[in-house]
């Protein structure tokens, strides 16, 4: 007898209707308990949209989101007491000090901790003293990185943490978010479009690509689904008008994405064959797409 | 109830900003209270200064809890409402805590102003009860109807400009209703009407019951139409 796993999340047709014409389309996926999902796509795609429908900053057109078992709206307390959120920039007020955002969360969650926080603060190099304005973009987002742990979160959901941050910076991020799974009872979704952090960290993917959903599973998987094949241009003329998900041209020949059961279509003599990688993939699914910025 | 005390908690946090510079606008009243006594003292105008110490608590007592709303109009502090353990009613009710607060601090404080204001002019506290009777009530009172009109304007529009528009549209609207009322009723009895309004307000026998009847008519109307603007908001 089967069991089916707990989940962190559950997003079941979520779909949000901007008067703009962006439309994040149908979006169904599910996050196991204990496991990071990387939520990807280009700037515009639909991620923060769909981040700000999971935490209900906006209302959905339709569709259902369960985060831990409760309904994402009509739960939305107990939701929230459970939640941790980073964003890319800070959402405290500028001139707070350290220790006020500690006096202000703490009065927040039944679940506070404060030796956790203050182990956080020293961990992280924050200065309680400090005033939020006067931290840097990387020490910001340290300071809700460490306000999310400090109330037992069961669920971690970070926007773009990473962005403006140095390498150092992210890999140490990474660190701290494979060590908060490890008891297997926390969950994070991390939505990034530097996917070198995913390469890493992340257990599954969730792809979201022009408001829709393009791919959602284990990261292995979604690796393993596509490969590149470069070769030269006349062999293109001759390839069925569907055996590339997505193609780039170059002066000589073309490096092409291509859904990995589709390989044997290709003359294996004629080509040379190279494994995706995230980037490939999300380049090769936007080939003609600009980066318009993030919806 | 938490979730409420949660949100009502962040307001307050918003409104003092930070530990030491957010008690600095309560001191502004009492600081007045010494420069207008001065003044009362020689020239005799007692009834500019009380109205002048009076007028400067209300001030700062009126513009304080709106000071939420600009913070929450922040493009990055706005987004801490989605993170709260507080749904958007909570947050209201919250907001709408902040007020019977606030009256507290402008009782307190004008009653602490006017004693040093008094103090300051005559070097004593006699016709400080006359005073107080005469003041308070009534500043308490215009604070909460205030901010109850303010409150859903604010919670409809994400902007202060538009939202300043509609309370100046709001005063204009009074204008014009009483002019119309001037033109209609002779001025004698409207005054007359006035005064006797006046007075029942100042005594409290009748002024708290009354001013406490309005209030609550008042928020029936307010928090049920602000909760309405804030479900329907995105962060």
């Amino acid at each position: 007898m089967t069991t089916t796993p707990p989940m962190a999340l559950s997003v079941t047709g979520a779909t949000k209707h901007y008067d703009s014409g962006f439309t994040l389309e149908d979006v169904t996926f599910d996050l196991p308990a204990g496991y990071i999902m990387g939520l990807i796509g280009p700037n515009g795609a639909g991620k923060s949209t769909l981040i700000k429908l999971i935490l209900n900053m906006i209302r959905r057109d339709a569709g259902q989101i369960q985060v831990l078992g409760l309904d994402a709206i009509a739960d939305e307390e107990a939701v929230k007491e459970q939640l941790g959120v980073v964003f890319d920039t800070s959402y405290f007020v500028d001139t707070w000090s350290v220790d006020k955002v500690e006096r202000v969360m703490r009065g927040m969650y039944r679940t506070w901790r404060h030796e956790a926080f203050d182990g956080h603060l020293r961990r992280f190099g924050l200065d309680r003293g400090k005033k939020v304005k006067e931290l840097s973009r990387g020490m910001q987002m340290k300071l809700m990185l460490a306000v999310a742990l400090s109330h037992d979160a069961r669920l971690l959901i970070l926007d773009e943490p990473t962005s403006g941050l140095d390498v150092l910076a992210r890999d140490e991020l990474m660190d701290i978010l494979a060590a908060t799974i490890e008891d297997g009872e926390r969950s994070i979704l991390f939505s990034t479009h530097i996917t070198a952090d995913l390469e890493r960290a992340a257990d599954f993917i969730t792809y979201i690509t022009r408001g829709e959903l393009y791919f959602t599973g284990p990261k292995d998987e979604f690796e393993d689904s596509f490969r590149i094949v470069k070769a030269g241009l006349d062999l293109l003329d001759r390839l069925p008008a569907k055996a590339c998900v997505g193609v780039h041209h170059y002066s000589t020949g073309f490096d092409a994405l291509v859904r990995s059961e589709n390989l044997p279509i290709f003359p294996a003599d004629q080509i040379v064959v190279e494994p995706a990688s995230i980037d490939d993939i999300i380049r090769l699914t936007n080939v003609g797409q600009s980066s318009l910025g993030e919806v | 109830m938490r979730a409420v005390l949660v949100s009502f908690r962040l307001d307050m946090a918003r409104i003092t900003v930070s530990s030491a510079s957010g008690f600095v606008p309560f001191l502004l009243p009492l600081l007045f209270a010494v420069i207008f006594g001065l003044a009362g003292r020689t020239s005799g105008a007692a009834d500019f200064a009380t109205g002048g110490v009076v007028g400067s608590v209300f001030g700062v007592g009126t513009i304080l809890p709106i000071s939420a709303f600009s913070y929450e109009w922040l493009e990055q502090h706005g987004r801490m409402n989605g993170i709260i353990p507080a749904d958007r009613t909570h947050q209201v009710i919250g907001r709408y805590l902040t007020l019977p607060v606030f009256a507290a601090i402008i009782i307190a404080e004008t009653t602490l102003a006017l004693a040093i204001l008094h103090l300051t002019a005559h070097g004593n506290l006699n016709g400080l009860a006359q005073a107080l009777t005469t003041s308070v009530l009534g500043s308490t009172w215009s604070f909460m109807v205030f901010e109850l009109v303010l409150f859903p304007l604010f919670y409809r529009w994400n902007d202060m400009r538009k939202a300043l528009l509609c309370v100046a549209a709001f005063f204009v609207g009074v204008a014009v209703l009483v002019t119309v009322t001037l033109y209609l009723v002779p001025e004698d009895a409207f005054n007359a009407f006035g005064d006797a309004v006046a007075q029942a307000m100042a005594n409290p026998a009748v002024g708290i019951p009354a001013g406490l009847g309005v209030l609550v008519v008042m928020t029936a109307v307010s928090l049920p139409v602000s909760i309405v603007c804030r479900r329907r908001k995105e962060f």
